[in-house]
């Protein structure tokens, strides 16, 4: 369990830091940056969460 | 926007590699470069951090050197101050580091990507209003990704 959470702790970080600068290169003004940087989260962090839930389901199905 | 009117892009692209952001700032975008500032060099250090302070060297990992020599000065500084450092014992999450610094720079390049097609091409922002201003399809073209093609069209079209 300690260990899913330093390992979802690193993936924020870096999932962090690539919304931000795909935030600053898309937009100019605060509102713009935030607005690009919250979306381009939501969609980096959604994206990876339900490709590691389909890579577990086929998991599951190959071993059974 | 005519060829002669467009700043030059040699020096804000020089500064965006050799400081994360100063590039955005030299162009007047300070809000971008406040988070490309933020994001790069907090992502550098972590990594450094990660992986005890030793991962970034063009003698002990040159390689991956290549990709940190991407975020320019906190490369340069990392890697003159750990010159004399000796490897005694690898830490868990090294790799991960490695990872994360290496990122840091290929971040940058990003943004200096940016600041080239921002001189270049104009604010991202300003384009899609104008955009949306002149052309009622603008909305359609934007999300398609063909904002910059529905630029230059635009622009074409004032000309004439």
């Amino acid at each position: 369990m300690h260990d899913l959470i330093g390992r979802g702790a690193q993936f924020l970080v870096v999932t962090l830091a690539v919304s931000m600068v795909i935030g600053a290169i898309r937009a100019t003004s605060l509102q713009g940056v935030l607005r690009e940087t919250l979306r381009s989260f939501v969609a980096l962090s959604g994206g990876m969460v339900l490709l590691v839930i389909a890579l577990q389901l086929l998991l599951s199905v190959v071993q059974a | 926007m005519s060829e002669t009117d467009r700043p030059s892009a040699l020096l804000p692209v020089l500064l965006a590699w050799f400081v994360p952001g100063l590039g955005h700032l030299r162009i007047g975008r300070r809000w971008p470069a406040l988070f490309i500032a933020g994001s790069v060099i907090t992502l550098f250090v972590v990594g450094m951090w990660m992986a005890g302070f030793h991962n970034v060297s063009h003698v002990r990992e040159p390689y991956y050197f290549v990709l940190h020599a991407m975020c320019g000065l906190p490369a340069i500084v990392a890697d003159l101050t750990t010159e004399s450092v000796q490897v005694t014992h690898r830490l868990p999450f090294e790799p991960t580091g490695q990872l994360y610094s290496a990122v840091a720079g290929l971040l940058n390049l990003i943004a200096v990507s940016d600041v080239w097609a921002r001189c270049r091409r104009g604010d991202p922002e300003a384009l899609k209003e104008r955009i949306a201003g002149e052309d009622p399809y603008a909305t359609e073209k934007l999300v398609q990704g063909d904002a910059v093609d529905a630029g230059a069209r635009t622009e074409v079209a004032g000309d004439a």
